[in-house]
This record gives structure tokens, C-alpha cells and sequence, in this order.
């Protein structure tokens, strides 16, 4: 008879290690299980970005959590790994503050909802669409086209201006009519323009009056509002039109003026 | 004016100062107007029908907003009944009930905001007259039926009467319209509740809804900025 050395303790030995083995393997499919149903669950009140980035993260702690055990099951000594992790978890504490940061802004932005997918906003200086909102940033397709990635914890942080929350938008613009035009007609014309068109808002009404006397003419103050969504196409549309309308009745917008007297000596 | 119109070799229509013809290009029909050329599959006829006030320039708004020029002032528990004037688009339709090839406002448009700037609502703006008694209307005004009643303790002015389109209903009579039944209720010195009564007047033909969605076209709309 062969002896193959094997005493009862190296016995006892192995079997740990397969015991520890199939406790770790035996995590990872409780973890893709209970990712799948944190998912399934958060998907229905959070967005598909926080739920994807809550249910990866539920993965993990339930490997992690296999990972002690099994090492509980080989009669390691924890302490050292607590300590060792404390060290780890402070470090890591450390690095990932913004990301943590990030994650909660994301997660407190959706709650809050200042902002949506398809909203034109400025955010940080940044101007555009957005174009994705997700657990750790928020990105901007700027008004020319180009992807502006905003960290979320900035987004949540920051003065932001949304420019869809409202029903309506008031256009506001400055027109400068010679001294020598009449401004009750200039302003009867600017008024019979902004009438006529079906989309300025008939209330709150249009308004125009004298704001000030200029040095090169008088400066005529034009405001009227807009539904939300045709704002900057009637904000380009009317300045044009208000344009002709006065060349149209004869009422002059005066280029910048300096009179110059010459005194004649002798 | 309103309902089926044979096409026959060709068809024109005047609609207000708008003038449509319609011709036949091999199996298709040709649509023209001021702005418009669109070619449709065609049957036999075409159909008119006067539509809510809320698709032209765009379909954006689902609100019509009746400003009254001369407002009422009504007695506690007391209901006053009146008519008031509202302008109706035409649509142009390939077929009895669906296909809308253009439609038209024969009043020019105008639109404005109810309520506040971040909460309020815009719809399309109607200034008209509260009419004791049923009134001679163009076949671009639909005589509207109105009832208000001040449901609370003290005395009330209406100045404003604002619609879902989605509940509006119009039926039509040569080149008559009429509309359905508009039933306000005062609740406050600034709210009311709008539903409509949809019943056909003796003689008139309904106006099948168009885009009307029917979660719209139920209950009672709330007026909460003011009446």
C-alpha cells in the first residue's frame, strides 16, 4: 500500500479551502442576483443610470462580503485585515470623495430635477442640450455641437438656467429712433408688428416706451412674450421685422452721433 | 360650405379670403393654396369640416381662452345663460372621418398666456362679446351656448372663459356653426370648473373630433388663475 502522506489534518486542510472556494464562487452568483433584482426595483423610481450604478455597486458589496467569508471559513485572522482595511478604507475614502460626491449629486439632482434630457440649459458657463443626465456627470451638447461633460456635484452646485420650465419667455429688445421721428408713432408701428404676429402672446401684453434719451437718439424699449419653445425664432424674427416696419414708415435708426461745433476765431 | 364636396375633374373652394383648388394628377389629387401644394390620395370627395381654434400656425396649444369684452357680474347661487362668439379653423379632410390635407384660419391667430409664466397655460385668444341671445354669425364663428353659474355666497365677475379644444365639440349646418354647450361653474372669486355638453343642436351634423385625445376630452378642466 502506497502512502500518499496525506494525514487527516491536511484532509481537514483542503476541504477549508474548498469550502472557502465555493463560499466565494457561491457570492458571485448571489451578487448578479441581487444586482439583478436592485436594479429591477430601482429602475422603477430612479433613472436607468442611477439604477445601473446602484445595482453594480449592490454587486460588489455582496462579493465582497463572499470574499471575508470565505476567508472567515479558513480561520483567518480578520483583525489584520480590518486594520489593513481601515487604512485601505480611509485612503480610498480619500480618493473617491468627488466620486461619492458626484454619485450623491446625481442621485440628489434626480430628485430634485432642475434639469432634464432634451432641456436647453446653461450650467457653469456651458450652454446647450442635455444630452445625457448619469450617476456621476451630466453631459451638454453646447449650442455648436460640441460635448460638454459636467462633473454632477458642479451641476447641483451651480447657479443653472433652465430654459424650458417655464410656459413663456419675454424678449426684450433695445431700437434707437432719430430725435428728429416722432416716438408715439414709432412705438404705434413697433405695436401694429408685434400684433399682427399670431405667436407674440396677445397677454401679458406687448409693451414699448421711451427707456431713454440717448446720445445719437431716442432709445425705445420693445418687450413682448413668447411661448417657451418659439422664443429665439421670434426673438431673431421680430428684431428684423421691427426693422423694416420703421424704415418702412419712414422712422430713422440713427448711426452713433457726435455733434461738433468749430469755433471761428477772429 | 361645410361637409362633402365632390371633386369631380377638379374643385375650388373659397374659404375666407383663401382660395383652394383641387385637381386631379393621374391617380392623385393635387392640393393647392396660397403657401400649399401637397399632392393626396384621392376618392370621389373631399370634406370641410370647422375645427377648434388651436391648429394654425401650429398645433402646440390645446387651449382656447375666451377674453369677454364686456365682463358679467353674477349673484350669489345665481346662473346667467348667453352665447359668445368663437372663431373655427377649416380643415380640409381626403376622407369622411381622418386625412386631414390643410388647414385653414379664416380670423387671424393670436395666442396668450393664462395664468403665470412658470405654471400657466397658452391658448389660443378669443376676444369676444357675452350675448344675451343667440346672434348672425359668419360661417367662420360658431355660436357657443354658455352657462354660469356662481356656485358660491358672494358676487362674482366673469371676464374669462378658458376650453380644453380637446372638449369642444362643433356641428355644422350648411354654412352655420355651432358649439357644444360650455357649463361653467364659479368656485371662488378665481376659480371655476369648464365641462361642455355635448348634444348635437336639431338640424346640425357633429364634426368627427379630430386629434382629440380622450383622456382630454373628460371631466371638468379647473380654472385656477383667475375668471
Amino acid at each position: 500500500m502506497v502512502d500518499l502522506g496525506i494525514t487527516s489534518e491536511h484532509l481537514r486542510n483542503y476541504l477549508d479551502y474548498i469550502a472557502a472556494a465555493a463560499v466565494f464562487i457561491a457570492s458571485i452568483p448571489v451578487g448578479i442576483l441581487v444586482r439583478n433584482i436592485v436594479r429591477r426595483y430601482v429602475v422603477r423610481v430612479a433613472p436607468r443610470d442611477i439604477a445601473i450604478g446602484l445595482s453594480k455597486l449592490a454587486y460588489y458589496v455582496v462579493v465582497v462580503i463572499g470574499f471575508f467569508l470565505a476567508l472567515g471559513v479558513l480561520n483567518v485572522d480578520l483583525t489584520g485585515v480590518a486594520i489593513l482595511g481601515g487604512f485601505v478604507g480611509v485612503a480610498v475614502g480619500f480618493a473617491s470623495q468627488t466620486v461619492v460626491s458626484n454619485l450623491l449629486s446625481g442621485i440628489f439632482l434626480y430628485f430634485d430635477r432642475p434639469l432634464k434630457i432634451g432641456d436647453p440649459v446653461q450650467v457653469e458657463g456651458y450652454g446647450g442640450v442635455v444630452s445625457d443626465i448619469g450617476i456621476f456627470s451630466t453631459r451638454i451638447r453646447s449650442w455648436d455641437g460640441v460635448y460638454v461633460r459636467v462633473p454632477n456635484e458642479k451641476v447641483f452646485n451651480a447657479i443653472l438656467l433652465n430654459y424650458t420650465t417655464t410656459v413663456a419667455r419675454r424678449v426684450e429688445y433695445k431700437v434707437t429712433i432719430s430725435y428728429r421721428d416722432d416716438a408715439e408713432r414709432a412705438k404705434d408701428v413697433i405695436m401694429k408688428v408685434m400684433e399682427e404676429h399670431p405667436l407674440i402672446l396677445a397677454e401679458p401684453e406687448p409693451m414699448v416706451y421711451v427707456e431713454d434719451l440717448g446720445d445719437s437718439g431716442v432709445v425705445l424699449n420693445v418687450r413682448f412674450w413668447a411661448p417657451i419653445s418659439l422664443w429665439f425664432q421670434l426673438k431673431t424674427e421680430m428684431l428684423w421685422k421691427v426693422k423694416k416696419a420703421l424704415e418702412d414708415a419712414g422712422i430713422e435708426i440713427p448711426y452713433p452721433q457726435r455733434v461738433v461745433w468749430l469755433h471761428q476765431a477772429g | 360650405m361645410y361637409g362633402q364636396r365632390d371633386i369631380g375633374k377638379g374643385l375650388e373652394i373659397e374659404v375666407g379670403e383663401e382660395k383652394v383648388r383641387i385637381t386631379r394628377v393621374g391617380d392623385l389629387c393635387r392640393y393647392e393654396r396660397s403657401g400649399v401644394d401637397k399632392l393626396f390620395t384621392c376618392g370621389d370627395s373631399v370634406y370641410l369640416y370647422p375645427l377648434p381654434p388651436v391648429n394654425v400656425p401650429v398645433r402646440m396649444f390645446n387651449h382656447v381662452y375666451f377674453k369677454l369684452e364686456n365682463s358679467i357680474a353674477i349673484g350669489p347661487d345665481e346662473e346667467v345663460e348667453g352665447f359668445i362668439a368663437m372663431p373655427v379653423e377649416v380643415g380640409v379632410f381626403a376622407s369622411s372621418e381622418e386625412g386631414v390635407i390643410d388647414i385653414m384660419s379664416p380670423k387671424p391667430p393670436k395666442y396668450a398666456l393664462y395664468g403665470s409664466p412658470e405654471q400657466g397655460l397658452i391658448g389660443r385668444y378669443v376676444r369676444t362679446r357675452f350675448y344675451k341671445s343667440r346672434f348672425d354669425a359668419d360661417p367662420f364663428t360658431a355660436v357657443t351656448p354658455v352657462v354660469i353659474a356662481n356656485t358660491t355666497d358672494n358676487w362674482v365677475e366673469v371676464t374669462r372663459i378658458v376650453v380644453p379644444a380637446a372638449r369642444i365639440r362643433l356641428y355644422y349646418r350648411d354654412s352655420n356653426v355651432r358649439a357644444a354647450r360650455i357649463n361653467m361653474n364659479v368656485t371662488s372669486h378665481a376659480t371655476a370648473t369648464v365641462s361642455v355638453t355635448d348634444k348635437a343642436p336639431r338640424g346640425y351634423v357633429g364634426v368627427p373630433p379630430y386629434r382629440q385625445e380622450v383622456a382630454l376630452g373628460l371631466g371638468r378642466f379647473t380654472m385656477e388663475w383667475g375668471i
